[in-house]
């Protein structure tokens, strides 16, 4: 089982590699060769692409970064309490053929992730399941650990029943042992035919019932008619794992079952990475944490580049009262402080993902790269193809988008690997600090806040944060190296 | 040493008796992306003590590179010496300087053997006092103390002609003009009485008079202090001027077509790197040139007395040896037909001589700024009332040394910068009144080729899209395909394959490129052009081509030229009328007394001081500054050189 499960590992990372080095980029030349551009790198840009590819370590994580980012846009589909694929055949009423109920809420949870709830409503995507749909009572979400332990293996359900029927008996000696204690107080003998009282009676009868309800199921399951699929990883950020014996947070690498006290709780499996406070499963969180994380990183530097290397391209290239009067206001607009802003916002309102990220391009992501933009747009401008163009008539858009952008797009290439670090730990850093996401959302630095409150006795959780993150940042920053040191023009040498 | 092809080259030096310095059969070669380059491929020399050699050649033929393999100043990673022996005799005893430790060299560079650069600006460092770079050089050298090392600093600086050392020597670099570095840079070489100096272009950064004054000065040091001087250049001139002996370098590309066998397969010849071809005593070689080469490098170069209607080609005498022909390179009449060439003639086009463009008062001034608001403080008065009429199809000629405003002026005409009064007419309409909107429509007719071929073309664009750019944004052509149909034409006329049209810019060499910009500049039918030293920074055989690109295309369309150029011979070549600029800076030092005192109040900007048709202009200057400029063209003559020599000295 082990071995399958490695082995779906790395065929899903072999999918994603060849989605993210394969099918994106020809689809996107094969879209822009639509669209009307001849889509062919210049022998400069191949060159440099050359030499990345040649800095090995910086092209391996360049690899592995991009494929587990696209991976991750992925992640309800292998990582999710949800199963991918959960059906039931009901037992035909009188006249009426039977009937199948389908759902499929892994890939729901995916679509709602990118479409507007309504939108996958009427998709008839839904994401919950309701318990009586799939042969259980109630109109809760069917508990999908269990309904996948009975699928597998339905002398689970007799085991399940007869645990109840076991407590039950023990229940009752534990009863019968307590009220002869009590009748020893009273030098009275307790007289075990007596019936029992009736809340106890009650209490057992409905415990039955549940039993037996469970030996009914049991033959459906055994007829093949409950079928269920789990992800990969059958656990997400957003399911708490209540069910578990004992306190949440629990620790990693406990590979025994614990049976609990509690009947309904069947033996279960501590997952293999541990919990943290609220429960949820660390994996998982670190995981979707990454996404999350990532995503903010480069939904921050994309927007933020947009704005300064516009903004910087305008300074650089017509100058003058324009450029002095920008330049005063970057400089004041600079000192506003970043972090108090947020926490003042914060205090008033809870802050989303876009939120937080139009806060900081506003703030801070966009100012950086003007400088460069400006300064490269100054030397540019003073080259002779730009004067070339402007004496053939060339106006000022284009001379700025086609002749000067592509020149000096050398310093947000080399940039942006390092902005995406420092977005990455401002997230986590506010998110530490409890000024970042809402609280639903998955978040390495709530983590890494839960661990550093409690170091001595659940270091997993500063543990699996801090590994996550230093090795994210670690192959971001190897990134930006190999790509400095392949747009840089020279070869490093020495006189000696 | 193997020789390519069928020639025996003359005059390849014998090593007999021992000299100062002797390099036998050196090989240097490159390691680049693309495979081995071989820089230098057998380049066997003798420098004699207290003679000077000259290095002759075209970029990429070597000669810097046999330079820096002598220093071992070559990083490992870019390349390293394959073959071959250095062999010098400082001290008496030879040593093998391809062969010693790096760790040795320290003891030769500077010491034994000293080097001066061609940039003057770079090779100072800039936050460093120029007196204590070079009392540095010699505490390194010499076990002298800081005073000593300073006092001797101050006595050079006086050596190498630099008035008020004392105070010179608290100065920082960007306080000196570039002549002026140049000498600090030499002064820093003789810090330790080097027996060989090494000039790897000295004077090509150097405006005419600046550099005949280095070389008046490398020469008087060279004579007081009985040093070898190892002179690199690629200019004739200079090389007649200074040196008693020159080696012919080539790079070997050049010689394929001498080489190629009449199967038509490239012969070894080609896979050669850059190599000597030629040597002898410099009188030799301006007189009687044996191989084709040298000839070409000759003749290519215009002089003043040059009368042939086009320039001949280094390749049209590789052609004439081919077919077993003799050309007399130093013959002024020398003419040669070459596919391509014009068969009319520009003085039969409609409205020759007719006034195009008519300068009135023209001022460019441009702010000095300070302060956060930047205000203007003071105006750099670049051209400062200049009045100009440019006939139709006449070539004007616009030369100065550099800062006298002959670019901003050329600039101005074509409205990329503004000017602050004046006006420029065009077909009676002032270009100044109208806005950036008016002038689109205009700028068709008026373009520019600029100096530097490897920065007028964006890097990121093809070659079809620089040519059909122009001619989509003025309408000309129906559709993408008849601009595509013109673009192949042009690439034609400028010599060029259609096929290279996909091509990008760094893919050519230079000269191609130069060609490009010429193509481009036709793309959008223009009746006037502005040659903003267009062929200054190519090599000479690249530029004869050039120019009669240039020549050919007037004929052919009746093309209008300004022509700015600082090279003199040339000016004087292509031009119907030279115009001479200067400023009251520049000139000041021209004038004694009072006459100094009114030119230095006056401070006017770049203006015009003379302006003849110049075959009047150089019988007949009138102007002190045009006569001191006219002095200082290198003649490319030894005889003549030395007759001027003997002349200033008697």
């Amino acid at each position: 089982m082990i071995l399958f499960k490695l082995l779906l590992v790395v065929l899903i990372c072999l999918a994603g590699w060849w989605l993210t080095h394969r099918a994106v980029p020809w689809t996107a030349v094969k879209l822009g060769r639509l669209a009307g551009f001849r889509m062919k790198m210049t022998p400069l840009t191949v060159r440099r692409v050359r030499r990345f590819q040649q800095i090995r370590r910086g092209y391996w994580c360049f690899v592995i970064l991009t494929t587990a980012f696209v991976l991750s846009l992925f992640l309800e589909f292998y990582v999710n309490h949800r199963p991918l694929y959960i059906a039931f055949e009901a037992p035909a009423a009188e006249g009426e053929d039977t009937r199948t109920h389908r759902q499929f809420p892994a890939i729901a949870s995916w679509f709602r992730l990118w479409l507007p709830e309504a939108a996958s409503e009427r998709l008839g995507l839904s994401a919950d399941t309701r318990s009586e749909d799939f042969g259980l009572k109630g109109d809760s979400s069917v508990p999908y650990h269990d309904y996948s332990r009975w699928a597998r293996d339905p002398e689970e359900l007799e085991k399940d029943a007869a645990s109840i029927e076991e407590w039950i008996e023990e229940d009752k000696e534990r009863f019968h042992a307590m009220m002869e204690e009590f009748a020893a107080q009273q030098d009275e003998v307790h007289d075990r035919s007596e019936p029992l009282p009736d809340d106890k009676i009650a209490e057992y009868e409905e415990k039955r019932a549940e039993a037996a309800f469970l030996r009914e199921l049991k033959t459906h399951f055994e007829a093949g008619r409950a079928r269920i699929l789990m992800p990969l990883w059958p656990y997400s950020h957003q399911q708490q794992l209540l069910h578990l014996p004992g306190q949440p947070p629990h620790k990693p690498f406990v590979r025994d079952t614990v049976s609990t006290d509690d009947p309904t709780a069947s033996p279960t499996r501590i997952p293999f990475f541990g919990t943290d406070f609220e429960g949820n499963e660390i994996l998982a969180q670190i995981l979707y944490g990454f996404r999350i994380s990532f995503a903010f990183a480069m939904s921050v530097a994309f927007i933020g580049y947009l704005i300064g290397v516009s903004i910087g391209a305008m300074m650089g290239y017509f100058g003058g009262w324009f450029d002095i009067i920008v330049q005063r206001i970057i400089e004041v607009w600079g000192s506003i402080p970043f972090l108090f802003v947020i926490i003042i916002i914060a205090s008033i309102m809870q802050p989303s993902f876009w939120l937080l990220a139009i806060l900081l391009v506003c703030l801070q992501a966009w100012i950086g790269i003007t400088f460069f933009m400006r300064g490269e747009f100054y030397r540019e401008k003073a080259r002779d193809y730009v004067q070339a163009a402007s004496a053939i008539g060339v106006g000022d858009p284009k001379i700025i988008g086609r002749h000067i952008l592509p020149n000096a797009l050398v310093p947000v290439v080399t940039y942006l690997p390092f902005s995406i670090v420092a977005y990455i730990n401002t997230l986590v850093a506010l998110d530490y600090l409890g000024f970042g996401l809402p609280p639903e959302s998955p978040s390495w630095g709530r983590l890494l806040r839960q661990g550093a409150e409690n170091i001595i006795n659940h270091p997993h959780l500063v543990g699996f944060a801090v590994v996550a993150m230093a090795a994210t940042l670690f192959c971001v920053v190897l990134i930006g190296e190999a790509v400095r040191e392949a747009f840089d023009p020279r070869k490093y040498s020495r006189l000696r | 040493m193997s020789q390519p092809g069928t020639f025996i080259h003359p005059g390849v030096p014998r090593i007999d008796g021992e000299p100062l310095l002797s390099i036998d059969d050196l090989q240097t070669y490159f390691h680049t992306d693309e495979g081995e380059v071989k820089a230098v491929d057998g380049v066997t020399l003798a420098v004699e003590e207290g003679k000077t050699l000259g290095i002759v050649g075209e970029s990429g033929s070597g000669k810097s590179v046999t330079a820096f393999s002598i220093m071992r100043l070559i990083p490992e990673e870019q390349g390293r010496i394959v073959g071959g022996h250095i062999t010098w005799r400082g001290k008496g005893e030879a040593v093998g300087l391809e062969s010693i430790p790096i760790e040795q060299m320290p003891r030769y560079r500077g010491a034994e053997i000293a080097m001066i650069f061609q940039e003057p600006m770079t090779s100072l460092n800039p936050v460093f006092k120029c007196g204590w770079q070079i009392a540095e050089a010699i505490t390194q050298h010499t076990d002298a103390g800081w005073d000593e090392a300073r006092r001797r600093a101050i006595e050079l600086l006086t050596e190498v002609g630099i008035d008020k050392p004392e105070k010179r020597m608290n100065q920082y670099p960007h306080e000196l003009s570039g002549g002026m570095k140049q000498r600090v840079m030499i002064a820093m070489a003789l810090a330790c009485d080097p027996r060989l100096l090494i000039c790897d272009e000295p004077t090509t950064a150097l405006d005419v008079t600046i550099q005949q004054q280095i070389l008046d000065l490398i020469g008087k040091l060279q004579r007081e202090r009985n040093m070898a001087v190892l002179f690199i250049t690629h200019d004739l001139g200079v090389v007649a001027e200074i040196t008693d002996f020159v080696v012919v370098m080539c790079p070997g590309e050049t010689l394929r077509l001498l080489d190629s066998g009449d199967d038509g397969k490239d012969s070894a010849g080609f896979d050669r790197g850059g190599h000597i071809v030629e040597f002898g005593s410099v009188t030799d070689i301006f007189n009687n040139p044996q191989h084709p080469y040298t000839k070409g490098l000759i003749a290519c170069r215009p002089t003043l007395k040059t009368c042939s209607k086009r320039l001949p080609t280094i390749s049209d005498f590789i052609q004439a040896e081919k077919q077993g022909m003799t050309l007399d390179p130093t013959d002024p009449y020398l003419e040669i037909d070459y596919p391509g060439r014009a068969t009319v003639s520009r003085e039969e086009m409609r409205g020759f001589g007719e006034p195009l463009i008519e300068l009135k008062g023209i001022r460019t001034w441009f702010p000095i700024q300070s302060g956060i608001w930047q205000r203007a403080i003071d105006w750099d008065r670049a051209v400062d009332d200049v009045d100009l009429t440019i006939p139709r199809g006449r070539t004007v000629g616009l030369v100065g040394e550099s800062g006298c405003g002959k670019t901003t002026l050329g600039r101005t005409i074509l409205q990329l910068v503004r000017p602050r009064e004046g006006q420029v007419f065009f077909e009676g309409r002032d270009l100044t009144t109208l806005s950036r909107k008016e002038l689109r429509p205009l700028r068709r007719r008026l373009q520019i080729i600029f100096q530097d071929p490897y920065s007028s073309l964006n890097p990121r664009l093809t070659v079809e899209d620089t040519l059909v750019e122009p001619m989509t944004l003025h309408g000309l052509y129906e559709n993408t395909q008849g601009r595509r149909d013109r673009a192949v034409w042009l690439m034609e006329r400028v010599g060029l394959k259609a096929d290279h049209l996909y091509r990008y810019p760094h893919e050519f060499s230079g000269g191609q490129r130069q060609r490009i910009c010429i193509a481009r500049t036709l793309a959008s039918e223009p009746e006037f052009i502005v040659c903003d030293e267009s062929v200054s920074a190519l090599d000479v055989s690249i530029q004869a081509e050039v120019i009669n690109l240039l020549l050919d295309l007037q004929d052919e369309m009746g093309l209008t030229y300004l022509f700015i150029t600082h090279d003199l011979s040339v000016v004087k070549y292509v031009s119907d009328v030279v115009v001479v600029m200067s400023s009251s800076r520049v000139m000041a030092d021209l004038y004694e007394g009072e006459e100094r005192e009114r030119i230095v109040q006056e401070a006017r900007g770049g203006h015009i001081v003379e302006m003849k048709p110049p075959d009047e202009l150089y019988r007949n200057p009138e102007h002190p500054y045009t006569r001191k400029l006219l002095a200082a063209i290198p003649a490319g003559d030894p005889q003549q050189i030395r007759r001027r020599r003997k002349a200033a000295e008697a």
